[in-house]
Order: structure tokens, then C-alpha cells, then sequence
């Protein structure tokens, strides 16, 4: 009886110590940066920047899901942004974009280098539309903190959104969106 | 030329002269309001959040409970609305803070140096909604307002 209690004792120290190092896996950021360009030349840039971005990277599982509150894009010109959100995002019916992704062929625990190149495959979710991604990201380790830093395009008809004839040359049709996060290990 | 002509040709010339001015005048003015007009609706100046008053004053535990019970109808009374919220530090970075890890803030400026975690402080600025991930309101431009403890 001793024994299985001590037993029983153990497995729960074992498990209580892998679970610990599970959740050790997981990277935060609360602000991450995302920049968005639809400029076309000779008009005024169209372009926007988002600094309060959330991601969260669980390694182990190589899951990653990222947020952004469309309130939180800002533009140069004031008039930009309230049609970004009034007109064109819908940002009170839609107030965030969604991705949830995958790191494709990435081991995390075997990770030596101090940079690495890697595949994401997931899903973009914005105006009630989905949109499937697939981009390479560069991975930067430094200490306890993993940079990761990307881009893809998109274009407005892939989440429904429709560009009045009037601006339609202003805007480019290929939207390019950066992407910079500073994950921590939480 | 008499002299009732010459005094007549005067009075002309100052007419035409009254004239040409009212002109330039009027045109003039038009310039002015077409680019006023123009600078208003494509150029005007982004809101001020820290000079706005806040809508409401709430706390974070509250503002936090009708986001994640109902979050459409809070969506529609707070998103972009300028809000005073208080809360105790519960982390800081440079420039935010989260209060009561329900509210997370990002300030308009350099966190000031007398936040410090565990204290309680109140806080103005713009909300843009609820942040599915991290489980937390975000409020960003903010200005601190006072410490409340």
C-alpha cells in the first residue's frame, strides 16, 4: 500500500514536471507589429500600422494564433481610417482579424541555429471572410525571446471587401502585410 | 478737358478701382474657403484622445465582465469610445501596462516612472476592443489620470 502511494506520489511529480515543461514552450506577444501597404504611385500611400497585435506560439505543439483589433490599424490621414473602418473593414461588425496557423516541418527542441526559415500554413479571418496563408517566416532566437518576421499578400475581394469605383486606381490590388513580433517565453 | 470733365473721369476711375478690388477680394476669399474645405475633409487632423473626456468611468474587473459575458452589446457601447478605467498594476513594459490582467493599455507616451506593479491607477484612453487571445480589453493612446490607492 506504501508502495503505490509512493508510486502514485511520483507519477504525479513526473507528471506535474512535464506538464511545467509543455506549457514552458509557449511564447508570447502582446504587441507585435503589423504594417499593411496598398499604395499605389503617384497617389497617397495607402498604408497602415497595428502595434497592439497578439500572438501566442506554442513550440511544442508548432500552433500559432495571432490577433488584431481593426480599431487598433492606424493611418497618416484621419479621413483613410475612419473609411478603412467605416466603409471597407466594417470594424464595429467585424472588430478583429484572426490568423491560426501551423509551422510546417520545425522542431523546435532540435533547434540549434540562431535563425531559422519557416514555412506557416493557416488561415486568415477577417470581415467574416477566410482566407487560407501560406509564407515562409524567419525565426531569430535571442535568450528567451524568438523574433518572427514575414510577409504575404492578400487582396480585398478575398475577404469581400469592395473598393468603390471612384478610389479603385488609388488602391493597390495586391494588399502587402508585414508582420514583426517579439515573442517571450511565458 | 474742362474741369467738369476731369472731375468726372476721377470719379470713374475710383469706381473701377472699388470694382477690381471687390474682385480680387471675393476671389480671393474663395481660395481660401475651397482650401480650408479641402484641408478639413482630406487633411484633418487625427482625434486627440488625451484631450477628449472620457465617455464613462468603469473598472477593469467590470469592464472586463461585459466583454467576455456579451460581447457584441459592449462592443457597441465602448469600441473607440474614450473611457477612464481603474485597476490594480499587474504588469508593466515601457509603454503599457495591464490592469488586473483583464485590461491591457498602451500609452500614448513612455510609461511615467511612479507605475509600479501593485498599485492602483486610473487611466484614460481609447477602447478597440476585446482581445480573444490574451483574454483582455485593449485600450490604446492612453494618459494616465491618478493614482487611486
Amino acid at each position: 500500500m506504501k508502495t503505490t502511494k509512493s508510486l502514485f506520489t511520483i507519477l504525479l511529480i513526473v507528471a506535474g514536471f512535464t506538464s511545467k515543461s509543455a506549457l514552458s514552450q509557449k511564447y508570447i506577444d502582446t504587441q507585435g507589429a503589423i504594417v499593411f501597404e496598398a499604395s499605389e504611385e503617384l497617389f497617397e500611400p495607402v498604408k497602415a500600422t497595428n502595434k497592439t497585435v497578439s500572438m501566442v506560439a506554442d513550440m511544442s505543439k508548432n500552433e500559432i494564433a495571432a490577433l488584431a483589433l481593426m480599431k487598433g490599424f492606424r493611418f497618416k490621414n484621419s479621413l483613410m481610417e475612419e473609411h478603412f473602418n467605416e466603409n471597407y473593414v466594417e470594424s464595429e461588425t467585424y472588430p478583429k482579424a484572426i490568423f491560426k496557423g501551423k509551422l510546417k516541418d520545425f522542431n523546435f527542441s532540435q533547434w540549434q541555429e540562431s535563425s531559422a526559415m519557416v514555412l506557416v500554413e493557416g488561415t486568415l479571418k477577417l470581415h467574416g471572410e477566410e482566407k487560407a496563408i501560406e509564407t515562409p517566416v524567419t525565426l531569430t532566437r535571442d535568450g528567451d525571446t524568438i523574433r518572427l518576421q514575414g510577409s504575404f499578400s492578400v487582396t480585398p475581394a478575398d475577404f469581400a471587401i469592395e473598393i468603390p469605383k471612384i478610389v479603385r486606381n488609388k488602391i493597390a490590388k495586391e494588399i502587402k502585410v508585414l508582420l514583426d513580433f517579439n515573442l517571450t517565453k511565458k | 478737358m474742362t474741369k467738369m470733365e476731369l472731375q468726372n473721369t476721377t470719379t470713374e476711375d475710383v469706381k473701377m478701382k472699388k470694382k477690381t478690388k471687390v474682385l480680387i477680394f471675393i476671389s480671393l476669399a474663395a481660395v481660401i474657403t475651397a482650401f480650408a474645405v479641402y484641408q478639413y475633409t482630406f487633411n484633418s487632423s487625427h482625434r486627440d484622445i488625451a484631450s477628449e473626456a472620457a465617455f464613462t468611468s468603469i473598472t477593469a474587473q467590470s469592464m472586463h465582465q461585459e466583454f467576455s459575458s456579451d460581447e457584441a452589446s459592449a462592443s457597441q457601447n465602448y469600441l473607440d469610445q474614450v473611457i477612464a478605467i481603474t485597476g490594480v498594476v499587474s504588469e508593466k513594459t515601457k509603454e503599457s501596462l495591464t490592469l488586473d490582467n483583464l485590461v491591457y493599455v498602451v500609452m500614448s507616451q513612455p510609461l511615467p516612472k511612479e507605475i509600479e506593479v501593485g498599485t492602483e491607477w486610473s487611466i484614460k484612453g481609447r477602447c478597440i476592443g476585446y482581445d480573444g487571445l490574451l483574454e483582455m480589453v485593449k485600450i490604446d493612446q492612453a494618459t494616465t489620470i491618478t493614482k487611486t490607492d
